[in-house]
C-alpha cells in the first residue's frame, strides 16, 4: 500500500499549526484576563457601594436608584461604559500588542476557519459580560444572584470550551478545571457580597497566569529576528 | 491525464512539484495569508532561498505578494491566488491517481 499525499490532511495540519501559533504568545489570554479582572474590580466596588442584601425601605422596585445616585454610582456607570467599549475593541488591542511583540519574532498569519470560530467565541462571550454588567445590578435579589451566577458560569463554560476547542490551545485543560471549579465554589457561597467580583477576578487571574506563562516561554524561544519583509 | 499511470508523471506541474514550493503552496492554500517571517519559520528556509521560490511562484501567478504595513511594522504578505489554488488541487489530484495506478500495478 503506497501512502498517497492528501491535500485535505495537509491543509488540516497547516491550519492546526497556524491556529496554535496564533495563541503561542499568550497575548490574547493575558489581555482578556486583565479585562476580566477589571470587570471584577468594577463589580467589587459596586458591592462595596451597595452592600448585599440591599437596605430596606428604598422605594425603587426596578432598582434604578443605585445607578443614578451618588458620584460613585456615576463613576461606576462610566466604568461600565468604558468596559463595554474596551470589550468591543479587545481584538484591536490584541492586534496592536501582537504587532509589537509577535510579528517581528514569528511573523504574521491569518487563518480562515479559525478566524470565524474566534468571532463566534467573541460573540458568545458577550452573554456572561452582559449578564454581569447589566442584569445583576438591576435585579439584585438572592434568587437573581443565584440564577445569574449559574447563567454566568454555564455561559463561560460553553463559550470558552467552544473557543478553546476551535483554537486547540494547550491551556485548555487548565481552564476546563479553573472555570467550573471557581463557579462551583462561589455558587456554594453565593451569599457573599463580593461574589461576582470574586468569580471574575479568579477567572481573570487564571487567564493572566496562563498568558504570562505562554508569553515567557514564547519570548525565550523566539528572539526578535527583524522585519517581515523579503530581502 | 492520459490514465497511463507511469507516463502521467511527466505531466505533473514542475513548478509545484519542487518540495520547497510545494510546502509554500500548501501553507498558503490552508491559510488566508501569511508573511515572509511566518513562511520562513514554518518551512525552515533561508531568506534568499524563500525569496527565490516566492519570486518563481509569483511569476507563475500562483501567489500574490504585497508589501504592506501593520502599524509601523513592514510586512511582505503572501497569498495564494485562485490559479495557484487550482494548480495545487490539480497537482494533489494527479498524485493520488498516480499512486492508485502504481498500487494496481503492484498487486498484479
Amino acid at each position: 500500500m503506497i501512502p498517497a499525499p492528501d491535500l485535505a490532511s495537509a491543509v488540516q495540519e497547516v491550519r492546526v499549526r497556524s491556529t496554535r501559533y496564533r495563541d503561542a504568545d499568550g497575548i490574547a489570554y493575558l489581555i482578556f484576563g486583565v479585562f476580566l479582572i477589571l470587570c471584577g474590580a468594577r463589580s467589587y466596588i459596586s458591592t462595596r457601594l451597595h452592600p448585599f442584601p440591599p437596605p430596606v425601605g428604598i422605594s425603587d422596585p426596578v432598582g434604578f436608584a443605585p445607578l443614578f445616585g451618588s458620584t460613585g454610582d456615576w463613576l461606576l456607570g462610566l466604568a461600565s461604559a468604558v468596559l463595554f467599549i474596551v470589550f468591543g475593541r479587545l481584538k484591536e488591542i490584541i492586534e496592536w500588542v501582537k504587532r509589537c511583540v509577535t510579528y517581528p519574532r514569528t511573523g504574521y498569519v491569518a487563518t480562515t476557519a479559525g478566524s470565524r470560530n474566534l468571532e463566534l467565541g467573541h460573540v458568545l462571550m458577550m452573554v456572561p459580560v452582559f449578564v454581569l454588567i447589566v442584569g445583576i445590578p438591576l435585579t439584585d435579589t438572592p434568587a437573581s444572584r443565584r440564577l445569574g451566577l449559574w447563567i454566568l458560569a454555564a455561559s463561560f463554560l460553553v463559550s470558552f470550551a467552544g473557543v478553546l476547542m476551535c483554537r486547540r490551545a494547550r491551556a485548555a485543560e487548565f481552564l476546563y478545571i479553573v472555570f467550573p471549579a471557581s463557579a462551583f465554589v462561589l455558587a456554594w457561597h453565593f451569599r457573599r457580597p463580593d461574589l461576582m467580583g470574586s468569580l471574575l477576578t479568579m477567572q481573570g487571574t487564571a487567564f493572566v497566569v496562563i498568558g504570562l506563562i505562554h508569553l515567557f516561554l514564547y519570548l525565550r524561544r523566539n528572539p526578535r529576528i527583524g522585519s517581515g519583509t523579503s530581502p | 491525464m492520459s490514465g497511463n499511470g507511469f507516463k502521467d508523471i511527466a505531466s505533473l506541474d514542475r513548478l509545484i512539484h519542487e518540495p520547497a514550493r510545494l510546502m509554500i503552496m500548501t501553507i498558503l492554500y490552508a491559510v488566508e495569508e501569511a508573511d515572509f517571517v511566518y513562511l520562513q519559520r514554518e518551512c525552515g528556509f533561508t531568506q534568499g532561498n524563500l525569496s527565490s521560490h516566492l519570486a518563481k511562484l509569483e511569476e507563475a501567478g500562483y501567489i500574490a505578494i504585497s508589501k504592506t504595513f501593520k502599524g509601523k511594522y513592514p510586512l511582505t504578505i503572501c497569498k495564494a491566488t485562485t490559479k495557484g489554488q487550482s494548480a495545487l488541487q490539480g497537482y494533489y489530484g494527479k498524485i493520488r491517481v498516480l499512486t492508485k495506478a502504481l498500487e494496481r500495478r503492484g498487486t498484479r
